[in-house]
């Protein structure tokens, strides 16, 4: 008899080698890679007014194009026909650290408090961007509802103190 | 498949007169000599021109030719003149004796670079009114599809029938002439920098290859191409199989009845096992609907030859069928409402399957997004380069917010992962649609069969209260009932074989293209297209040697079965040669290919245009041996035309006792032309 037959004679040598455990990967939004997401803040600056975002504006807008239903939504907010199930703005963490990774990265300046630019780089890069085959739905999308400014996003969700 | 240029004709006009030029270019070797080397290059770039070829040279839209002929012309006296009208005419022939003259305007208030005036014979040779006058248009989208523009009529002429091109997925372009020249005509400036060192390729992949594949003729693109096409045609017989069965199993709704034994996708063959069509009968029984037919049958026939009862008579089967049916009516309705919360479930499902699709095909579009950007080079898109975090300069993180472990996937890992998820939840909606489509039917079944049964009593409380001799309203309603039946049941199973009469030869269609398709020889090159390619590469061999190439043995050179190039042990020999044995390259590879249309069937139009082919770089002892090569076209009938700035003493001590046309002129290329 071979130990092919006999179970547990096959499971004593299995346990005889050394082996090892290792952890598998785990999957992840493509939004959350930070190439992806950093040329998204790219585009999320261009497409406010005068390519100058504040971090409010950015999150706002960040909401928006994340979905067809949120777009949908923030379109209909802008030619003022919200309704009233029309999802709620979600912060989210994720985007402050493309945020980060942008302006050191020489994408972004600050300018004035918390508003933020696109530097010389950030501009090419935009132009570029504009250019390749990548991000075209948000693109059409920006295309649609920019330039966004402070005022509409504000009005959209007020800030604190407002 | 040959083209000659015969006649050449440069005009400009300025304040002192009329300047130009006349040429007349016979078969064989010509050899264009001038001191000023603008005057040779300006008769060759006039060619170029006039054939509206000029971005082979030069990408950009400007024209390639000097200020004499755009701007400003200085005469002989070193005097300025302002053109004020300047213009190219070309007389071309054909393969069959066949003349066309072509006019392009460089200089001119009104007429267009982008049109060009064609007459139908040799306008320049001999000036006729008979001539059909047509204006075509190019270097404009379309000059090589359209039927007004100048390529599309350019590459009938010369009887070329050019292939299409995948540019992507989607797209579909013509071998653009701009790509072929360049293997018959060489530009001085950046020409000699490699075999077709100034072709466009115009974003088609391949379009080198692609190009020579053309002019040898090889059968690899045809093969290529019938792939191509007979793909297309399965793709076709598969949409006209799904319509067919759509627009059938659009009948069967509401009928309780299922085909089954054909996929909604058509099958490679024809199924095993016969497809039928499967009724519902009682709570979950199917069987084939010839089986329910023939029982049927039975049934009218005994209705018929029976004579029909009277009421009394009916009675008392009535009413124990009556309490049956009372009961059987409570079973159904309880039966046809489960099975309409099961399909609500399999629709709720599907939604949500849908749904779950949706977001990852969202997903995986972003994931392209990511490779594509990481893809790219720092010279596109420059976004965080070299996968660097710019403030700690340490890998970048893969997931902006993840755990630390366990780790993301990588973007290829979880890309595949994305595609194996919408596999497999495709697939569970395909099944969940197949499930709620059989319970569909049985629903409708069991509808008619409550309406059916509801029927039975109402006739049978009839028949029990009606005169006891009058007939028994049950038993006609019954023969009534089943007539319909029969009839609607009879009418899907002639639409059946209608049906199977029609998938019948699409399938079989299908299987035999599949079959044609694998007969395809798989090897890319076919015996003639190595016969060609073994022909060619010693006609470069023995060049090079008669050109005293030094870099290394020439024996060890061979052409590239998959880019048509000359390699040495597999490597291109672009880098590992020196400038003046580069040009040595392009010279025999140039001149073999125009050698091997001797002796088989190519594209080769039998031209070579050479602009300056000694460059500084190589010695004369190869330009002598490179020009006696040359001066063999003779025998052929073909036409090589080299512009060079040779003394004329050498030319003719180099080419003692061959036989050849010398151009020259003195000074400029533009002279002034007798008033008319």
């Amino acid at each position: 008899m071979t130990s092919r037959d006999n179970p547990s004679e096959l499971l004593a040598q299995v346990l005889e080698r050394p082996f090892q455990f290792r952890e598998r990967p785990v999957p992840t939004p493509a939004e959350y890679r930070p190439k992806w997401r950093t040329a998204l803040v790219v585009l999320l600056v261009g497409a406010c007014y005068s390519r100058r975002a504040s971090w409010h504006q950015l999150h706002v807008l960040n909401w928006a194009c994340r979905s067809h239903a949120n777009q949908a939504a923030f379109e209909r907010f802008k030619v003022g026909e919200p309704r009233l199930d029309d999802a709620v703005v979600r912060y989210d963490p994720a985007l402050d650290r493309a945020i980060d990774l942008a302006l050191f990265d020489g994408l972004l300046e600050r300018r004035s408090g918390d508003v933020l630019g696109l530097s010389s780089r950030g501009l090419t890069a935009l132009n570029e961007l504009q250019h390749a085959n990548v991000l075209v739905g948000e693109k059409e999308f920006f295309a649609r509802v920019s330039p966004v400014s402070q005022t509409l996003v504000d009005s959209l969700v007020p800030r604190r103190g407002q | 498949m040959s083209l000659r240029v015969r006649q050449l004709r440069l005009v400009a006009e300025t304040s002192a007169g009329t300047f130009g030029r006349e040429l007349e270019f016979p078969d064989g070797l010509i050899l264009i000599r001038a001191d000023n080397t603008r005057g040779k290059s300006t008769v060759m770039q006039s060619i170029i021109y006039a054939l509206g070829l000029e971005s082979m040279v030069d990408p950009r839209h400007v024209v390639p030719l000097p200020p004499a002929m755009t701007d400003t012309l200085r005469d002989s006296k070193d005097e300025e003149h302002h053109v004020s009208e300047s213009y190219v005419v070309l007389e071309i022939e054909n393969g069959e004796g066949k003349r066309l003259t072509c006019q392009r305007w460089v200089a001119h208030e009104r007429m267009d670079r982008h049109l060009i005036r064609t007459w139908s014979g040799g306008a320049l040779s001999g000036p006729s009114n008979a001539y059909e006058q047509d204006d075509y248009f190019v270097r404009r989208p379309g000059a090589a599809v359209s039927e007004r523009g100048f390529h599309h009529m350019l590459a009938e002429f010369l009887k070329w029938d050019l292939p299409m091109l995948a540019r992507d997925e989607d797209t579909e372009v013509p071998l653009y002439l701009e790509m072929i020249f360049p293997l018959f005509f060489v530009e001085q400036k950046r020409g000699w920098g490699g075999i077709q060192a100034t072709m466009p390729t115009y974003g088609i992949p391949n379009a080198k290859q692609r190009a020579i594949e053309f002019v040898l003729d090889l059968g690899v693109y045809r093969r290529a191409r019938e792939r191509r096409d007979l793909a297309a045609e399965i793709e076709r017989l598969r949409g006209d199989y799904r319509q067919t069965l759509a627009e059938f199993r659009g009948r069967l709704e509401g009928t309780g009845i299922v085909l089954q034994g054909l996929d909604k996708e058509m099958p490679t063959s024809w199924p095993a096992v016969e497809p039928t069509l499967m009724s519902v009968v009682e709570e979950n029984r199917w069987i084939a609907l010839s089986e329910l037919l023939q029982p049927l049958h039975e049934r009218h026939r005994s209705l018929v030859e029976e004579e029909v009862p009277t009421a009394e008579e009916a009675s008392r089967e009535l009413e124990e069928t009556l309490r049956e049916n009372e009961r059987l009516i409570g079973t159904l309705t309880a039966a046809a409402s489960e099975l309409r919360q099961n399909i609500e479930l399999d629709e709720d499902q599907l939604a949500s399957l849908e749904h779950r699709i949706e977001a990852l095909e969202e997903d995986r579009r972003r994931y392209r997004d990511a490779i594509t950007l990481k893809d790219l080079g720092s010279d596109e898109v420059s976004i965080l380069e070299g996968d660097e975090c710019p403030a700690c300069h340490r890998p970048l993180p893969l997931a902006l917010i993840a755990p630390e472990s366990p780790p993301p996937m990588s973007l290829e890992q979880n890309i595949d992962f994305i595609a194996e998820q919408i596999r497999t939840f495709k697939l569970m909606s395909s099944d969940t649609e197949q499930h709620r489509d059989i319970e569909s039917q049985r629903l409708a079944a069991l509808r008619s069969r409550i309406e059916e049964v509801r029927h039975a009593i109402r006739a049978a409380r009839a028949t029990l209260v009606s005169p006891s001799k009058s007939p028994s309203v049950a038993a006609v309603r019954e023969l009534l009932r089943l007539e319909d039946r029969i009839t609607t049941l009879g009418e899907i199973n002639q639409s059946f074989v209608g049906l199977l009469e029609k998938l019948r030869p699409i399938i079989e269609e299908a299987t035999r293209v599949r079959a044609r398709l694998l007969e395809l020889p798989k090897e890319r090159l076919d015996a003639e297209d190595e016969a060609k390619l073994a022909a060619f590469e010693p006609r470069i061999v023995s060049q090079l040697k008669d050109y005293g190439f030094r870099s290394f043995s020439v024996d060890t050179i061979a052409i590239s079965r998959d880019n048509y190039l000359p390699t040495r042990e597999g490597f291109d020999l672009g880098f590992v040669t020196s400038a003046s044995d580069a040009i040595r390259i392009v010279w025999s590879y140039l001149l073999g290919l125009l050698e091997v249309s001797r002796d088989y069937a190519t594209n080769h139009p039998g031209l070579l245009m050479f602009d300056e082919p000694r460059q500084q770089a190589a010695d004369p002892v190869s330009f002598q041996a490179l020009l006696c090569r040359a001066a063999d076209v003779n025998r052929f009938g073909q036409q090589v035309l080299f512009a060079t700035s040779e003394p004329e003493e050498s030319l003719h001590e180099f080419l003692a006792g061959k036989d050849y046309t010398e151009i020259t002129f003195e000074g400029f290329a533009l002279e002034p032309l007798p008033k008319t």
